[in-house]
């Protein structure tokens, strides 16, 4: 009786205790810079990715990194993904891809270079994205004809959560910013933790936000992708 | 009936396992003096609104992140990150959004400026010596607007000590974060009476912008703004969705564009804004240069531009999305 008790004492530790079970993750991410020339500055343009690209690694995930991609190709494997993140030039309603196309919500069909996800998934489609980074500026920003990126790909396309930006933002702070982030996600930070903790440090090193805090996140704020 | 031995074997485990349901983070019930300090302050800011304030043990990450020896407690919604004496607070970070705000609606600026200066001296007592300035800006959507409130510490008009500390505010009364940034400054520096002046620091900013975008335009020449690893759109690694039905058409795929034009040469078009502020032991120009219009529909670029204020030379040069 005896052994019984300290059995199943010992059963109850190891199901209770939070830090005892490892997680495991794996799944595809895609991690897109765009240095077209749309993008402005010399020698910038990969901002955080290669740092993005290493923490989804080392956690498991099969992350790999497109430099200058057309927008067709950039949406194409988005429903595949578990963890989708662009760094590039962007408009309210819009993020910018190689050649000057760009990605928006909601279909304009008088602009032939833009590829909406609306034309292109239907509803419940990123189901199986735990997160959508988008890094350019204005990403979090509404345009009257294009829709809000963050809002369709989370409400309508079913995505637990997705980031991105209210104003510009300026490109190191904004680099800074996203290899905090993904280092804090991987680490088993949710989403607003990680952001958090991303931005404060962001401010701490530069002595200026570069505008990242106005970062907003549409979803769920308490999805972990480890 | 349990032999004592085993009486003490199972209240060992019953210990070891209530310590882990319940927060190994919060081992710590004795804390000392301090850590009493770190929690008064605490109490200052938050009104101890959002339940018991306890120290955490365990390495959460924030010191290597912050680059500084910190003291770390948290509460049920926020992670405080005090300094190694406790005497003042490097952040605080929201964790899980609480259920009452800490003030009621914030209806303006200037109302979120007020409560912001508030929160500052709380929690981070006696971090200025000198005057400061108070900057705050705005965003987001009409319902839900984000107040970013930074203090900084100055000498003298348009120039600063560095030290700084910025709080942010929701409109529904919520304090976001707060973190302060400490520069550990030398008066003997501060005095230093050559520094070059402020047209002269912009004439440099300019300078390093242009050669900035002449390089892009340089880019622009040689390689048509290819990189090494693009992928043509017929090349299909990255093709593996079924939904898709239209290829890019030949004339939105190849489509020739006008030459990216940055028009940094507009000067009158732009907005100037130039301060000076002590940093990492050297005083610098900070000029912002923004609204310079582009070839794009989707518009302008700004730049930041740190000049050292005795040699003219660049420390940086910073630009937007």
């Amino acid at each position: 009786m005896n052994k019984k008790i300290l059995l199943v004492l010992l059963a109850m530790l190891l199901t209770f205790s939070p830090s005892v079970t490892a997680n495991a993750v794996s799944g595809q991410c895609e991690i897109y810079w765009m240095t077209s020339t749309a993008y402005g500055g010399s020698g910038v343009g990969a901002g955080g990715t290669e740092a993005i690209q290493n923490s989804l690694s080392n956690i498991g995930y099969d992350a790999i990194r497109y430099q200058d991609i057309h927008a067709y190709y950039v949406r194409k494997a988005m429903s595949s993904d578990a963890v989708f993140a662009i760094v590039t030039h962007g408009v309210a309603g819009r993020i910018v891809c190689d050649d000057d196309t760009t990605i928006s919500a909601k279909n304009v069909s008088s602009n032939s270079s833009n590829y909406a996800l609306a034309a292109s998934f239907k509803s419940g489609d990123f189901s199986s994205m735990k997160l959508a980074y988008y890094g350019s500026c204005m990403s979090a920003r509404t345009d009257s004809r294009y829709g809000n990126l963050l809002s369709y790909t989370t409400s309508t396309l079913g995505a637990s959560s997705a980031l991105g930006f209210y104003n510009s933002v300026y490109d190191a702070e904004a680099t800074y910013f996203e290899e905090q982030l993904f280092s804090r996600l991987c680490s088993g930070d949710t989403v607003s933790e990680a952001a958090a903790a991303a931005k404060a440090a962001t401010y701490s090193k530069y002595s200026d936000y570069g505008e990242v805090d106005s970062y907003k996140i549409y979803g769920t704020s308490s999805t972990k992708i480890n | 009936m349990l032999s004592k031995r085993n009486i003490l074997s199972v209240l060992l485990i019953a210990v070891v396992s209530l310590t882990l349901l319940f927060g190994a983070n919060n081992v710590n019930a004795s804390v000392s003096d301090e850590f009493s300090q770190g929690m008064e302050l605490i109490s200052d800011v938050t009104q101890n609104k959002y339940g018991t304030v306890l120290p955490v043990k365990e390495d959460t990450g924030y010191q290597e992140l912050f680059e500084e020896n910190l003291v770390e407690f948290n509460d049920d919604n926020y992670v405080y990150l005090l300094t190694e004496d406790a005497g003042n607070t490097k952040a605080i970070l929201l964790s899980q959004k609480p259920g009452e705000p800490l003030f009621d609606f914030i209806g303006s600026a200037s109302q979120a400026e007020e409560y912001a200066v508030t929160i500052a001296d709380n929690a981070c007592p006696g971090f200025f010596e000198r005057e400061y300035d108070v900057f705050t800006k705005e965003s987001g959507e009409e319902d839900y607007i984000s107040y970013t409130v930074e203090l900084w510490e100055k000498i003298e008009d348009d120039f600063y000590t560095g030290n700084k500390i910025a709080v942010i505010l929701t409109s529904d009364g919520y304090l976001d974060s707060l973190v302060s940034r400490g520069s550990k400054i030398s008066e003997s520096r501060l005095t230093e009476p050559d520094f070059i002046d402020e047209n002269s620091a912009v004439n440099a900013a300019y300078n390093a912008v242009e050669s900035v975008v002449e390089n892009v335009e340089k880019n622009q020449l040689s390689t048509g703004g290819s990189s090494e690893i693009k992928l043509e759109p017929d090349d299909d690694s990255v093709i593996s969705d079924a939904y898709l039905s239209e290829e890019p058409s030949s004339d939105n795929t190849k489509a020739i564009k006008e030459d990216y034009d940055i028009r940094i040469e507009d000067r009158e078009d732009h907005t100037l804004n130039a301060y000076k502020e002590y940093s990492q032991g050297n005083i610098e120009w900070v000029v912002t240069i923004l609204d310079v219009q582009t070839n794009r529909e989707w518009g302008s670029m700004s730049y930041l531009v740190k000049i050292n204020a005795e040699t003219g030379g660049v420390d940086f040069v910073n630009s937007t999305r």
